[in-house]
């Protein structure tokens, strides 16, 4: 029971935020993005407070939470009531088809699979027990970072994870792994709200359907790796910022830059926030209004910077954003071979695009698609990101192999990039040719 | 050369009958040839059929069901014009009568799998359960195509028909592209279930056998031996202890990983020598670990297996039961010796003498 309050008292804190963020939302994605919001900043304020120097405790923690709750509930309150009643009227499955009810039945399946699952299995999978709530049961026992630290191989990951599971455990919680398939749940309806802005409801469903099973992703739902929240974060950071740029929704590049701000706080060893972060310069530019990247850059780097500071200061290494890219650059420059290029392609074309051919076989043709016909090729934008993640992911790649002699890890690659599928399916199914094509 | 819509138009005036002919009689053949390529691989692996036949299995898989659509779209005009088409009614005839004892075998096929152990069919008649489902969804797919039910009055009439223009008519571009759409996600969607089936019925397996399984259980059927190694030597060892363990590499992997096995044992403090399994033992250690380790040696020429490779004054000598966490043997004031008949494929744990 106290797990359960604990959480719910989590997504009404980030419940508060999105009618702080967004005004106007499909209600069941807002059920969605308050778990993702509400559990990202509890933990982003548990880290805050530590620095602070409270201790990790359920005292502390709770304090916290009440204390953000009121704070946004003051600017918030009247949004609840009219909320409620707007949820509770889009449960009703009366227009729904017979294949549209049943497609919802798989995905319930699917949900109540992975909690079952993730109810009856402790923590148990590798990189989980090495770090992820190696720390979190340390956060317990000691209420303190400095025995984790002393131990060795702390640092690499952000701690959003590992507070997660902290507040689990002070919760009297005994296995964690609900949280995963929490982030599922999360993410299948947040997807359909967000496809729901561009598409009919068939095909919504279907292609959240799609998404749902993935092999990767619903797998990831039932054991406590970094990566699939991280895909959560980045896929509908991505697809938010996409929104606002066609749509122009007032708050949604805010909440882009939550959302990917948040993704680097769960893992921030992947630098592909820089694609979204160079598009919406490109945009900006080519809308003329330059305070847009500055108030992303803004909220983006206030959740990000906190933690790789802390990470540089305690190791004396630059991992800061220029840093990186310094050293990549260098990298590449000093050690540039042709044939090894080819061995990079061969092997990302392996371990990643072989398994998601048929996505990029449709990314390409709709691609070709929409610039016959839709003469406005605002989509470009959209698929303009996918494609420079796929560079960068070659680059990286590169990069990787030329200062690490181990780099040969396919399925860490295949996890990484665990975010393409749905991002692709998200830009074919978003676009106009196919509602028209399927318009009844 | 520029075709033009007025020259597809005259091609396809031209040429359809014969295309219509050719594709209701390649249909059955196609749809044969995918049947037994899927069985094939049922029983041997996904792409042998490709590496020994060059039939690669998807694309003919796809090719069959594209073609059967188009032939049950043409067939009753066909049908009309030159009479009942014998290859395309004997395959449906046949399916309907194969296609339940086909569902239930391969039920009975995962019912096994499931009540056993991960990879128990496989180990038995050397056939794999979740590649199984390929034939059933061939099968499956004459059933659908030859359904009213499903087939004219949900796929037609209310999938790919439903919208007409004004006059009536329908745009038989918009068809074909909503016909190939719908294929190419159905086709994603049964991809990522086979997927999916085989991880399921592994993870409920053990759930559903075992529905009050204690921590420590979950963890053996996760961990295997190394669990029980774990709980030996924490139940064998204070927590104040400083243990030393084998470096990290082949055959050590888990008990080397200091990452992994600190998860385990904490509070107690862990020491090893990363690389080198020959280093000297460390002389601030109250106990060593005694760990054969288990997969290969990096040089397979050799064999690498058991640490410590030195000869200690040991305290005591704790050797472990196989499979269970319990002591075994207990050994008082004893040399350790790497070579010793007794130590081969031994796991335990050494008290080192301080004296």
């Amino acid at each position: 029971m106290p797990v359960i309050g604990g959480f719910l008292l989590t997504m009404l804190f980030g419940l508060l935020i999105t009618f702080l963020v967004v005004p106007k939302m499909h209600p069941v994605e807002r059920v969605g993005l308050s778990y993702v919001l509400g559990l990202g900043f509890l933990t982003l304020f548990m880290f805050f407070s530590y620095l602070a120097g409270f201790k990790f405790n359920l005292g502390n923690t709770l304090n916290i939470l009440v204390v953000l709750v009121l704070v946004v509930f003051i600017f918030t309150r009247r949004k609840i009531i009219p909320y409620i009643t707007d949820l509770a009227s889009s449960f009703s499955l009366v227009n729904f088809s017979k294949t549209e009810k049943i497609i919802i039945l798989v995905l319930a399946f699917l949900v109540i699979f992975s909690l079952i699952s993730t109810l009856y299995y402790p923590v148990n999978a590798w990189d989980a027990l090495v770090l992820y709530d190696w720390r979190a049961k340390l956060f317990v026992a000691t209420g303190s970072m400095v025995e984790a630290i002393r131990r060795g191989y702390f640092f690499g990951v952000p701690l959003l994870t590992s507070l997660a599971h902290t507040w689990v455990y002070f919760l009297n919680g005994k296995q964690p792994e609900f949280i995963y398939t929490l982030f599922f749940l999360s993410f299948i309806t947040m997807f359909y709200g967000a496809l729901r802005e561009f598409t009919t409801r068939g095909i919504c469903l279907g292609v959240v359907l799609i998404v749902a099973t993935i092999p990767d992703i619903f797998e990831h739902s039932t054991f406590a790796y970094t990566n699939f929240p991280y895909t959560v974060y980045f896929v509908m950071g991505t697809i938010y910022l996409y929104i606002w740029m066609i749509k122009e929704k007032k708050g949604y590049l805010i909440l882009s830059a939550l959302m990917l701000g948040l993704s680097t706080w769960t893992r921030s060893t992947e630098p592909f926030w820089l694609i979204n972060f160079m598009i919406l310069i490109i945009y900006s530019l080519y809308k003329r209004e330059i305070w847009q990247p500055l108030l992303f850059a803004f909220l983006f780097f206030s959740i990000r910077q906190p933690w790789v500071i802390f990470e540089n200061s305690i190791l004396s290494l630059d991992t800061t954003v220029s840093g990186r890219i310094f050293e990549g650059v260098t990298v590449i420059l000093r050690q540039f071979n042709f044939s090894h290029v080819f061995l990079i392609f061969g092997f990302v074309y392996n371990n990643l695009f072989s398994q998601q051919i048929i996505y990029w076989l449709g990314l390409l043709i709709f691609v070709v698609w929409e610039r016959k016909f839709n003469h406005k090729k605002k989509n470009v934008w959209l698929s303009g990101m996918i494609i420079g993640y796929a560079l960068l992911v070659i680059v990286g790649t590169y990069v990787f192999s030329l200062t690490f002699q181990d780099w040969k890890i396919g399925g860490s690659l295949a996890r990484m990039a665990m975010f393409f599928p749905p991002l692709i399916l998200f830009y074919i199914a978003s676009s106009k040719k196919l509602k028209e094509l399927f318009k009844y | 050369m520029n075709i033009t819509k007025r020259d597809f138009e005259k091609f396809w005036q031209k040429n359809s009958n014969s295309l219509i002919k050719i594709n209701n009689t390649c249909f059955p053949l196609l749809w044969t040839l995918a049947f037994f390529i899927s069985v094939l691989e049922s029983f041997t692996y996904p792409g042998f059929s490709f590496k020994h036949l060059l039939l690669p299995f998807q694309p003919l898989l796809g090719i069959s069901i594209l073609s059967g659509i188009f032939a049950r779209l043409t067939q009753e005009e066909e049908e009309q014009k030159r009479g009942r088409i014998a290859s395309y009614r004997t395959l449906l005839i046949i399916n309907r009568l194969a296609f339940l004892p086909l569902l239930f075998s391969t039920l009975l096929v995962f019912s096994l799998e499931w009540a056993n152990y991960p990879n128990y069919v496989f180990s038995k008649i050397h056939l794999q359960p979740q590649l199984l489902l390929w034939p059933c969804l061939l099968s499956g797919f004459l059933i659908f195509l030859d359904s009213e039910g499903l087939f004219k009055k949900w796929f037609l009439g209310h999938i790919i028909l439903k919208q007409k223009m004004a006059n009536g008519f329908i745009k038989v571009k918009q068809v074909a592209a909503r016909v190939l759409i719908i294929v190419v996600v159905v086709w994603i969607l049964f991809n990522n279930l086979f997927e999916l089936t085989g991880w399921i019925l592994r993870r409920s397996s053990f759930m559903v056998k075992h529905p009050q399984a204690t921590y420590d259980e979950k963890m053996r059927y996760s961990w295997g031996d190394f669990y029980d190694y774990m709980l030996f030597i924490r139940k064998n060892t204070n927590e104040n202890a400083i243990i030393m363990h084998p470096p990290m590499k082949s055959p050590w992997s888990d008990v080397g990983n200091r990452g992994l096995i600190r998860y385990f044992l904490y509070p107690r403090q862990l020491i090893q020598n990363l690389t080198d399994e020959n280093a000297e033992i460390d002389k601030t250690a109250d106990y060593v670990m005694l760990a054969w380790g288990s997969g290969s040696c990096l040089d397979e020429q050799v064999d690498c297996h058991g640490w410590p490779k030195k000869r200690l004054e040991a305290e005591w000598i704790l050797y472990k039961n196989p499979n269970s966490k319990e002591v075994g043997e207990r050994i008082e004031n004893t040399i350790y010796n790497f070579e010793d008949e007794s130590n081969q494929g031994a796991w335990g744990l050494i008290k080192i003498n301080i004296h």
